[in-house]
């Protein structure tokens, strides 16, 4: 690896961290400056009331406006469709399909006031967080799921993966899946067909790069 | 198998047995409306009745519905009017995420069949699937009901009901899934007949595709080239920096200073949405706005939609305001005519939360609770019908009422404007305790009842707006590119529902540049100037034969119709120029199997050829021009002080639509005398079968 591209890994590193120490567990109480409402697309108000989600990747920053979100659920297909092969919602590496009618996998008794379809609109997509100490990671037996050495993703390698579902059950989000045709785990890798699947930009990937010029504003 | 799942699901809901069979011999109707139609005249004897325990009720999706093209989840769904002259075979198109979820389960198709004699539930899980027990939910309403079986079933499950109007027997009766999204066409009353209150579906498998790289190229071409709003509407409502044209008749309303007004967070701006930017273009269609004026941006959460689709149409609102001083629910989502179709039934408005709102409220409070019940407006007919018996202070109503159920309605609210009059009313009606439920028997089953006081005025009348007398709502017709909109409406036991055509004239581009793009495909005279229609010739008559050809392709396939063909681009560089080889594209992509225009055009005009035989059989006579095809009084009788042809008039010419019918039974090869299909023209869609039977019935034309 060059040194330039050590450094670039190191800025990105820096700016992750130093993105992460000031949002905290979330962007909600947080003051945004204007090149950063700019950049994620939204305003001050959507970041207070808390319907703006940050989830730090190691190569950029994924920003989901459930605002935005109209629950037409392209996201998913295209998920699948450019890592898969085929539609299949369940398998994509993101959860939107569950959670539309309600805006939650938890049905309110009082649904009409609650989110989704049947409420009042409050929707958005479960995503994979890319955690540090990824619980997929480390329930997988065989140590099939490693960060991926360019995108720094946690990535499962199917050659490894047995297909248990240990990766599944560990997951608070419950994010992989075992793909029932090929007996193997699926998790995100990162690679944005979600976003460019999104007809009304509630979902973007902010590269570091842009989030530390936009912090320095 | 890609595209297709190969199975379709059986559930006999009387025996309460369930089962799979392969779907593969219906591949020839390309899916969806062609599958659920072949079943039904497979497995349906003649002469059957919609109530009739033999009755069935198909739920299909094409091959191309959960593969990811733009607008590809739209349930068809077939089974016999309850509403229409004859009960001829009609099929309801319904949004949402029934279809998808269907096809993730492993279905190209279920076949509802029995009766059964207590409430019962279809659920449907991947392979596991059995009937159960609905007693719960049986009087719920179509929301509670989604959120009940949902805490049973799970969150994810998408649940498609009937209301309270279904279970009544109400004819105008639709299924709802999603909150506002609706299959109507009487299906609730079937449904209701058969003590299925509901399916509820979760599908985990694959729609598998032949070409997944290929769909997603598509899907972006489609997306950045060829997709402009709502309807397609390829031209913006107000000019942007971007755009050549703009036309205030359009749906492509999004701009910038128009928001999603009460969206979480404060107002989103529309903005600009350019053509070759796809993650934009969900902000093109302020829907809300443009179905009831500037007084809905600040109730405005979001636009949603079906699954899949990228335009999202439903105005998603919520309305406190209205719910304080109502109670009805403040948030609910439609489009269109169920939107506005029910402050008709108020002569003047109460204002809720300012001044001047009264008729949006009232709107968005009838279609909310309409919805709830299941009850089903036809594109404005129950409305129509119910305003026409109230005119001159409830002249026809009184007559048909007892004196005791005209007393028991509150009309001091409505003449108060007050919008819970339009909720009572139609609870009232939903609940098919008395004689007023009859008005939505469909404006055909209400004309015959009621025939010797309303004459044949009513059936014919401006104020209906029927298509024709056998009780379909014209849903475009004359009013869209003369003959050609109007013969759209023929193929139909329903209102047509045909958008290819009003999608371009609608499109929002100004006349010679539509009229140059059309002439192109279907030769000079094709498209006449709006109100300065032209006599009926054969180039009309061939781009009718089109508009209904793709209707059929994208109700098989399944596309929302509402959006596409894309005839038209919002695209300068493009000349405006659709691209009208997609749907043939995805097929080849989705199936892997060789798609042309012209192979997908042969198998949408079989499943027409099967439906006007279906016709033919149901009405029992090879005369369709006289017994089907006659269209509405009014559409030759209005503007009394024009003559047709004249300018300034969509009316019509009698001499001249004889003509024009003439030539539309040609296109399709039918007896240009009665309308009725040849055995020479069913032969050559290989339907043998079809034409043996209707032989054996002396039914086909000599």
């Amino acid at each position: 690896m060059s040194e330039e591209m050590k450094k670039g890994i190191l800025d990105k590193e820096y700016t992750r961290r130093q993105f992460l120490k000031m949002s905290g567990k979330g962007l909600a109480g947080l003051s945004m400056t204007a090149a950063m409402l700019t950049l994620f697309g939204c305003t001050q108000e959507e970041v207070d009331q808390g319907v703006v989600e940050t989830v730090a990747l190691p190569e950029m920053l994924l920003v989901v406006n459930r605002a935005k979100c109209t629950g037409c659920q392209r996201c998913e297909t295209n998920c699948t469709l450019a890592n898969d092969g085929k539609a299949q919602p369940w398998l994509a590496r993101l959860n939107v399909r569950d959670s539309v009618v309600f805006g939650s996998t938890t049905i309110a008794d009082d649904y009409a006031h609650g989110g989704g379809f049947l409420g009042e609109w409050d929707m958005g997509p479960e995503t994979c967080k890319q955690c540090k100490d990824a619980a997929c990671m480390s329930a997988c037996p065989v140590g099939a799921i490693k960060p991926d050495p360019n995108t720094g993703a946690r990535v499962v390698d199917t050659s490894v993966c047995v297909g248990c579902g240990a990766c599944a059950q560990a997951c608070p989000w419950g994010m992989p899946k075992v793909d029932p045709e090929t007996k193997k785990s699926t998790k995100c890798i990162t690679c944005g067909a979600c976003v460019s699947g999104c007809p009304t930009s509630a979902l973007s990937m902010i590269p570091w790069e842009d989030v530390a010029a936009a912090m320095q504003q | 198998m890609n595209g297709w799942t190969g199975k379709m699901l059986r559930v006999n809901v009387g025996t309460k047995q369930c089962s799979v069979e392969s779907s593969e011999k219906y591949f020839d109707y390309i899916g969806g409306k062609g599958m659920a139609n072949r079943i039904l005249y497979d497995e349906v004897p003649a002469g059957t009745k919609p109530l009739d325990e033999a009755s069935k009720v198909v739920f299909a999706a094409g091959p191309n519905c959960g593969g990811s093209a733009p607008c590809s989840s739209r349930t068809s769904i077939s089974f016999l009017s309850t509403f229409t002259k004859n009960n001829a075979v009609v099929d309801a198109h319904m949004g949402g995420d029934t279809a998808i979820m269907m096809k993730y389960a492993g279905y190209d198709a279920i076949i509802i069949e029995g009766k059964s004699e207590t409430p019962v539930y279809i659920n449907i899980k991947d392979d596991d699937v059995s009937v159960k027990d609905a007693t719960f939910v049986w009087g719920k309403t179509t929301m509670d009901t989604v959120a009940e079986i949902c805490r049973v079933e799970g969150s994810g499950v998408n649940v498609v009901t009937i209301g309270p109007a279904g279970e009544n027997g109400i004819l105008m009766s639709n299924m709802m899934n999603n909150g506002g999204h609706s299959g109507g066409g009487g299906l609730g009353c079937i449904m209701g007949s058969k003590k299925v209150k509901a399916l509820a579906i979760y599908g985990t498998q694959a729609v598998h595709v032949a070409d997944a790289k290929k769909v997603l190229e598509l899907n972006n071409y489609v997306m950045s080239d060829l997709m402009g709003s709502n309807n397609n509407h390829v031209v913006p409502t107000v000019a942007q920096s971007w755009s050549e044209y703009e036309n205030a008749s359009s749906r492509w309303t999004g701009h910038p200073g128009l928001t999603w007004g009460a969206a979480e967070g404060g107002p989103i701006d529309t903005g600009e949405s350019p053509p070759g930017q796809p993650t934009l273009m969900g902000y093109r269609c302020q829907k809300a706005v443009k179905d009831w004026g500037d007084v809905a941006e600040k109730y405005t959460v979001k636009m949603t939609g079906c699954a899949t689709c990228p335009v999202r149409c439903y105005a998603s609102l919520k309305v406190p305001a209205l719910e304080e001083k109502t109670g009805v629910k403040a948030a609910h989502a439609n489009t269109c005519m169920a939107n506005g179709a029910y402050a008709k039934l108020l002569p003047s408005f109460q204002d809720i939360a300012e001044e001047g709102d009264g008729e949006f409220m009232a709107g968005y409070l009838g279609c909310t609770i309409a919805d709830d019940l299941g009850l089903w407006d036809n594109y404005g007919d129950l409305s129509a019908t119910l305003v026409y018996f109230m005119n001159n202070d409830c002249e026809l109503l009184k007559k048909i009422l007892p004196e005791e159920e005209f007393n028991s309605i509150p009309w001091d609210k409505r003449n108060a404007g007050d919008p819970t009059f339009i909720k009572d009313m139609l609870e009232l009606i939903a609940s098919n305790k008395g004689e007023i439920s009859h008005l939505a028997d469909g404006a055909y089953n209400v004309s015959e009842r009621y025939h010797d006081i309303l004459g044949d005025d009513y059936i014919h009348s401006a104020a209906m707006a029927l298509w024709g007398p056998i009780g379909g709502k014209r849903h475009h017709g004359n009013e869209c590119a003369a003959q050609v909109g109007m013969l759209t409406n023929i193929i139909y036991n329903r209102d047509g529902m045909c958008h290819t055509i009003v999608n371009i004239t609608g499109s929002g581009l100004p006349y010679d540049l539509q009229k140059s793009i059309i002439e192109e495909i279907f030769g000079a005279g094709a498209l006449d100037k709006p109100k300065a229609y032209t006599p009926m010739n054969e180039n009309k008559a061939k781009f009718a034969k089109f508009g209904v050809i793709r209707q059929v392709i994208h109700d098989s396939m399944t596309l929302c119709n509402w959006v596409w063909p894309m005839t038209f681009s919002p695209r300068k560089d493009r000349g405006y120029k659709g691209d009208l080889s997609v749907e043939a594209q995805y097929m080849t992509a989705v199936t892997g199997k060789e798609w042309t225009e012209e192979s997908l055009n042969e198998a949408a005009e079989r499943v027409i050829q099967l439906q006007r035989a279906m016709t033919v059989e149901a009405f029992g006579t090879t005369d369709m021009r006289n017994e089907h095809d006659v269209i509405s009084n009014f559409i030759f009788d209005m503007d009394p002080d024009f003559k047709a042809f004249e300018e300034g008039t969509v009316k019509m010419d009698r001499d001249d639509w004889q003509t024009a019918l003439t030539m539309f039974y040609k296109e399709f090869g039918w007896d240009e005398t009665t309308g009725a299909p040849t055995r020479a023209t069913l032969e050559k869609f290989g339907l043998t079968d079809v034409a043996d039977n209707l032989a054996a019935k002396n039914l086909l034309p000599a």
